[in-house]
């Protein structure tokens, strides 16, 4: 049977298996193309990653790349052809199918090769199991499906590896980044040359940089590739090799980057970063400027009412002005800006009106609402036209004055302070004010009294001293007042008012007169001691001199310990003499305070003035003279030189004792004299006290009276028991004034005058008025009795004191004469003289002598009492003794004509003592007179007074007369100047008689002569009606000349050292030129500043600097103490 | 600050003589120093007048006969060319008074101080506040301000006798500038002061006002 081969069962299987043939080999050849792909796909990616790994050379490359297709063709076509060569027989696919497909059951190999032998070799089975079999296959083959017969999973699985192989790749190209980007480029460019790139990559940034000049800037540089060890950064000057510098050198670790800041950068340059193989730059960096002021100039127009004119501070900054004060900024930058601002505290904003490179800003100064001490601070915000602002503008300080308060003080008396006996009290006043004073006033109250206010100045400037003579006499003040009192000032500030400053309160304290007493009495008595104490002290130390002398002349040396103890006794000896003037100038304290409380009487305070002056020439020039000699000897080998000092020494001593016990004397004697008068003051003050309580009894204050009652009896108690002592103190002056004082002291106890005071004192408190008056007149009567009974008893003393002294000068008067008469017939007989007599004249002659001594020694006695004597007395009494000794020795000699010329000059000195003594009768009846110069000082304090009146009468005319609305009002103007002339002239005669009364006493009057003339030039001005200032001048001249004059008469001869004597010229010996340095010495900061200064910097930075300096040398030299010249 | 305007003063020394009883606008004066501390900065009230008066009438510096009296944080501080300071007491100057008396000296003024007796000490205290730097040097009598004007060989004339201690003229420089004067146990005041109030000679007197005149012209020149 034979059948079409396409339509037989063996046709249909064979076309089958042809079709299974073909799918085979579609399938191998896709396996083949899929592995080539991956061969490629993986040995390119081996190639590009050796390549980026090695930077393989194009040789190399393209080997590679050749092997690469070489074996992406090679192994696919081999496997291929295998599979091919094996498999593409239909005996072998009908085979594979056979295996795929049981259920065929070797059909189809059966069908398939026994067809194959009956073609070949006929028929050698059956044909119709042949067929039958070839059918079944055909029939069986057909029904199954060619995936399973031919499956295609290698191909899928082929397909998925390739892939995934694919992604692999893509996800280590991702990985790997650039460098695997650029491999591939260059594995895709295999014959091409490429170079090398970089192991390190720098990166630096920013990239441009453009900086203010003065910042910072920091830089980063990233390192990529390999790290190497060390990085260096290079910077050079723009386009300037010669300043390339290192900047850093640093070295690296693995993952280090760096980061690097240039400081202070003022100008452009350039830096380049190397590191391994890397290298980046060079990198320009820009430098610009940013604004800055090159000057700010500052306007002020002050309030009208502070009256300071307009100012202009060309290099202005920090402001210290009032407030309302109109500040003008003009401000001038280094470029054009395009806004410029005033900031305030860091708060308030004020914009600059700004014109090109300038601006202009005012500011009216605002009022400081609270802390008007406190700074406050601003700066001047610049912006330029690129936007950039100036750098760390300076903070200036704005110091808002207010219109303060004035100040005020007191500096005379400028303490608590004891009312004087005159109850007048010099008071000077300073006030002033930041913008002038209104008016200044005097405020007091006596005790607990209501408040007054004197006004002492009225419209006076910003500052002023005032004087004034404040006469509390018309308060009627009693011991133990207080007067407590206060300046105040007053500004002219007439916006808010005027403010007000006072001084803190003083205290003026009316004493009574035993409290004065009291205290001066110590005073007194311990100067007493103290002299007593030197004079006893004197008296040892000329024991020990003539101790000395004995023994250098004995023999002829003096021992190391004599030496040391004569030296201790001359430093001794000057120690004395220094407290002697010391005791001086402390006595001149004590006058003072008994003159102030009116506790003597001006005869008193000149004999106590005159022994003040006694003790301060007790130590003589001769001692010191002396004693600087001995100092020199004892340094000299000579023992006569020595024995010659100290006896020179020694009669030195002997009138330094001599002195100092005629001091003493005359101390005891006036302090005696002293107590006694301020027991007289005393009782008389008692006297007027009680009668002032009895003439106020019926006034509401029996309180008050009642303490005064009090006060009254114990200082009753305290006279009594005064005169007691004084009593006991005048037994070796006078007996009968001792008896006389214990009486009164008796009588006073007798009268029980301090029991009736407290008497009184109970009947004020419990308002017994009738009883009070009566007990109160009795004791006005009894002290009115001791008053004057201690008045006379003081005037016998003084006069039987003088009665006694007068007695004993007029006896030595008599002896004197008496002498001289005898010493001029002795004289006359030795002219004449011849043989033997020689002898026997001088005997008398001795005689005369010793006799001239008998009277020094009287006259000696007086003066101790009194220092009525001619000072020049005892000179000329130590002149005629000194002849008549010589006279007599001449005598001894047989020398008679020149014994008869000592002897005549004996008698010339004897009559000029005589002369002396007559005269120290008259000083000694002239000394009850009242003291010239208590009332000279009384008088010129109250002319002061109405000097001062005057001079402010003059100053109102004067103001009225400059202004125009009040030229014809009555009083006021040029027209009330002649009245004022004639009040002047009034002053000047008054002075006149001032003048009058200190005659005698040169420099006080030359003093007052000096204020006349003063006086007469401004009169001169006030007559010809000249409204000038240089009467108001002239009137204060005479015032403070006044004043001076007043303390002057009061402080005769204080502190010689500071008053001052005329100088002698003296030849200069110091050095003969200048030091070169000119006496600068080296300022370490100064010199650090100016080398700072030296540098081009803007005006801003220069102050910076400035104030850097001017603060550490504040710090060095402590604060407020200095600061940087 | 405004330096002190010295030479205007000096335009004033050439323009011919003008006598005291004229004194116009604009004339020098010797400005007083009111300072705290508690000295008599007032004391020797006719020295300045008179040194005024003979300087006018013995120069060409047109002179007034008025002192001014000056605080040194006055405003008017820096008016004056020359200031005069004296006493017998304590000196204090605060702070802002060192800083100012800095300012003014530096920018060109003159301070003579004159020692009345007392307050050397203080015032010594308070130049080295003034100036830490600088010490004061001794003037000898060649130097110029001893023969400026009046040739006075011997250098500074002793008026009066203190502590014994011989006169000196002490300088404080600044920039070679003589800018303080300090005339030291010398008391020129008194001796610029009416005769009769200290009893000066008139020899001792003159000698005094022309060493005056000499310090006027020298700090007004130089």
């Amino acid at each position: 049977m034979s059948c079409p081969p396409g339509d037989s069962p063996r046709g249909q299987l064979l076309q089958r298996l042809i079709r299974l043939r073909r799918r085979r080999l579609f399938l191998e050849s896709a396996l083949a193309l899929m592995l080539a792909a991956a061969l490629a796909l993986g040995l390119g990616t081996g190639i590009v990653l050796l390549e980026a790994a090695l930077y393989l050379p194009p040789a190399w490359r393209l080997g590679l790349l050749a092997g690469l297709v070489a074996i992406s063709l090679a192994v696919p076509a081999v496997r291929l052809w295998r599979g091919l060569r094996d498999g593409l027989s239909l005996h072998r696919v009908a085979l594979e199918v056979e295996d795929r497909a049981p259920e065929l059951s070797q059909r189809l190999v059966t069908a398939f090769e026994l067809g194959d032998q009956r073609r070949e070799s006929g028929p050698v089975h059956s044909a119709q199991l042949l067929e039958a079999t070839t059918a079944e296959a055909a029939t069986i083959l057909a029904s199954l499906e060619t995936a399973r017969l031919t499956p295609a999973r290698q191909v899928h699985q082929g397909a998925g590896r390739l892939a995934g192989l694919g992604l692999f790749i893509l996800l280590l190209g991702l990985a790997t980044g650039e460098d695997a980007r650029h491999a591939l480029h260059r594995v895709l460019h295999p014959g091409r040359s490429f170079q090398r790139p970089q192991r390190t990559h720098l990166r630096v940034t920013p990239a441009a940089i453009e900086v203010i000049r003065g910042d910072d800037v920091q830089v980063f540089i990233h390192i990529d590739g390999v790290i190497p060890a060390t990085m260096e950064m290079v910077r050079q000057e723009s386009a300037d090799r010669s300043t390339e510098e290192v900047v850093l050198r640093r070295e690296l670790t693995r993952g280090d980057s760096v980061d690097y800041t240039f400081e202070d950068v003022r100008r452009p340059f350039e830096f380049s970063v190397e590191a391994g193989d890397g290298h980046a730059g060079p990198i320009a960096v820009t430098v610009i400027d940013p604004p800055s002021l090159s000057r700010l100039r500052l306007a002020y127009e002050y309030p009208e009412h502070t009256g300071l004119p307009s100012r202009v501070e060309e290099e202005g900054g920090d402001i210290r002005a009032p407030s309302g004060t109109v500040v003008d900024f003009s401000l001038a930058a280094t470029k054009p800006l395009s806004t410029a601002t005033l900031v305030l505290d860091d708060t308030l904003r004020l914009p600059a009106e700004v014109v090109d490179d300038r601006a202009r800003l005012v500011w009216r100064l605002p009022t400081p609402e609270h802390d008007e001490g406190a700074l406050r601070h601003y700066r001047i915000d610049l912006l330029d036209r690129q936007g950039v602002s100036n750098r760390d503008p300076i903070q200036y300080t704005v110091h808002i004055l207010r219109d303060g308060a004035p100040e005020v003080s007191i500096p005379i008396p400028g303490r608590d302070a004891d009312l004087p006996e005159s109850q007048q009290v010099a008071i000077e006043i300073e006030a002033s004010d930041d913008f002038g004073l209104s008016r200044i006033d005097l405020v007091f109250r006596v005790n607990e009294g209501p408040e007054e206010r004197l006004l002492l100045a009225r419209d006076a400037g910003r500052q002023v001293h005032v004087r004034h003579v404040w006469d509390l006499s018309d308060r009627d003040l009693l011991p133990e007042d207080r007067v407590t009192y206060r300046a105040e000032a007053f500004d002219n500030d007439a916006i808010t008012g005027p403010k007000l400053a006072a001084t803190r309160e003083f205290v003026l304290r009316f004493p009574s007169l035993y409290e004065l007493f009291s205290e001066t009495s110590e005073t007194q008595q311990r100067q007493l001691e103290s002299l007593e104490e030197l004079a006893e002290q004197e008296a040892d130390a000329q024991e020990t001199v003539e101790r000395m002398r004995r023994e250098v002349l004995r023999s002829e040396e003096l021992t190391w310990e004599q030496r040391q103890e004569l030296e201790s006794a001359l430093v001794a000896e000057e120690e004395r003499a220094r407290q002697v003037e010391e005791l001086a100038r402390e006595m001149t304290q004590t006058m003072e305070q008994l003159e102030e409380g009116g506790l003597s009487s001006g005869e008193m305070l000149e004999k106590m003035e005159e022994i003040r002056d006694l003790m301060a020439a007790v130590t003589s020039p001769e001692l010191l003279e002396a004693l600087q000699s001995l100092q020199q000897a004892m340094d000299t080998p000579d023992p006569e030189d020595l024995a010659e000092a100290l006896r020179q020494f020694a009669q030195d001593q002997e009138a330094f004792q001599e002195r100092l016990e005629r001091t003493l004397a005359l101390l005891r004697q006036v302090k005696a004299e002293q107590r006694l008068l301020a027991a007289v003051s005393q009782a008389q003050d008692l006297e007027q006290r009680q009668s002032t309580i009895n003439d106020e009894l019926d006034s509401d204050q029996p309180e008050r009276l009642a303490a005064q009652e009090s006060s009254l009896s114990r200082d009753t108690d305290r006279l009594q028991q005064e005169l007691d002592g004084l009593s006991d103190d005048f037994a070796e002056i006078s007996q009968p004034t001792a008896q006389a004082l214990a009486s009164e002291a008796e009588t006073m106890e007798q009268q029980k005058l301090s029991a009736r005071m407290q008497q009184m004192e109970q009947s004020l408190i419990s308002r017994a008025n009738p009883q009070a008056r009566r007990e109160g007149e009795g004791l006005q009567e009894d002290l009115a009795r001791l008053s004057q009974s201690l008045q006379n008893l003081q005037g016998e003393f003084d006069g039987s004191q003088r009665q006694q002294m007068k007695q004993q000068l007029w006896g030595a008067m008599a002896g004197l004469v008496d002498l001289s008469q005898r010493q001029e017939d002795l004289s006359g007989a030795s002219a004449e003289l011849r043989g033997p007599r020689a002898a026997e004249l001088a005997t008398e002659q001795q005689a005369l002598a010793r006799g001239v001594e008998l009277i020094v020694e009287q006259i000696g006695q007086v003066s101790r009492k009194t220092l009525a004597l001619d000072s020049g007395l005892a000179t000329t009494i130590g002149y005629a003794l000194t002849r008549m000794e010589e006279a007599a020795r001449r005598l001894g000699q047989r020398e008679a004509s020149r014994a008869s010329r000592e002897g005549g000059e004996a008698v010339g000195f004897l009559n000029e003592a005589v002369m002396q003594l007559r005269q120290s009768v008259d000083n000694l009846e002239q000394a009850g007179t009242p003291s010239a110069f208590g009332e000279a000082m009384e008088k010129m304090m109250g002319l002061s007074q109405q000097q001062m009146n005057l001079n402010q009468a003059t100053q109102q005319a004067l103001q009225d007369g400059t202004q125009p609305g009040r030229q014809g009002q009555r009083g006021g103007g040029r027209d009330s100047l002649p009245r004022l002339a004639a009040r002047q002239r009034q002053i000047y005669r008054a002075l006149g008689d001032i003048e009058r009364s200190l005659r005698g006493q040169r420099s006080m009057e030359s003093r007052v002569d000096a204020i006349r003339k003063d006086m007469e030039s401004v009169l001169a001005r006030m007559q010809r009606n000249a409204a000038d200032p240089l009467v108001r001048q002239g009137q204060e001249r005479v015032l403070q000349r006044m004043l001076d004059a007043s303390r002057s008469i009061r402080n005769r001869g204080f502190e010689k050292r500071r008053r001052s004597e005329t100088a002698v010229q003296r030849l200069y010996s110091g050095p003969e030129w200048l030091p070169v340095d000119l006496g600068q010495r080296p300022d370490a900061v100064a010199d650090a500043m100016r080398r700072a200064l030296a540098g081009d910097y803007p005006v801003e930075y220069r102050q910076l600097i400035r104030r850097y300096y001017e603060t550490v040398y504040e710090d060095l030299h402590g604060g407020a103490n200095g600061s940087l010249p | 600050m405004r330096a002190v305007p010295a030479s205007a003063f000096l335009v004033l020394l050439l323009t011919g003589p003008v006598t005291a009883a004229q004194p116009a606008a604009g004339s020098f004066t010797i400005a007083r120093v009111h300072y705290d501390g508690g000295g008599d900065w007032y004391s020797d009230p006719s020295s300045l007048p008179n040194l005024l008066t003979f300087v006018g009438a013995n120069t060409r510096v047109l002179a007034d006969d008025t002192e001014a009296r000056v605080q040194l944080i006055d405003e008017e501080l820096f008016a004056h060319p020359f200031l005069y300071l004296t006493g017998h007491g304590n000196i204090t100057f605060n702070s802002r008074e060192v800083a100012r008396l800095r300012t003014y000296l530096e920018a060109g003024g003159f301070l003579h101080a004159d020692d009345n007796y007392g307050m050397d000490e203080s015032f010594r205290r308070e130049m080295n506040r003034v100036f830490p730097t600088r010490e004061f040097v001794e003037l000898p009598p060649d130097h110029e301000l001893f023969h400026i004007h009046y040739d006075l060989p011997d250098g500074l004339p002793k008026v009066h006798e203190h502590d014994g201690k011989r006169p000196q003229a002490l300088g404080l420089f600044h920039e070679e500038r003589l800018v303080v004067l300090y005339t030291y146990e010398a008391d020129l005041g008194d001796g610029w002061e009416d005769a009769h109030v200290h009893g000066v000679p008139e020899n001792t007197r003159q000698a005094a006002l022309r060493m005056g005149t000499n310090i006027v012209v020298y700090a007004l020149t130089r």
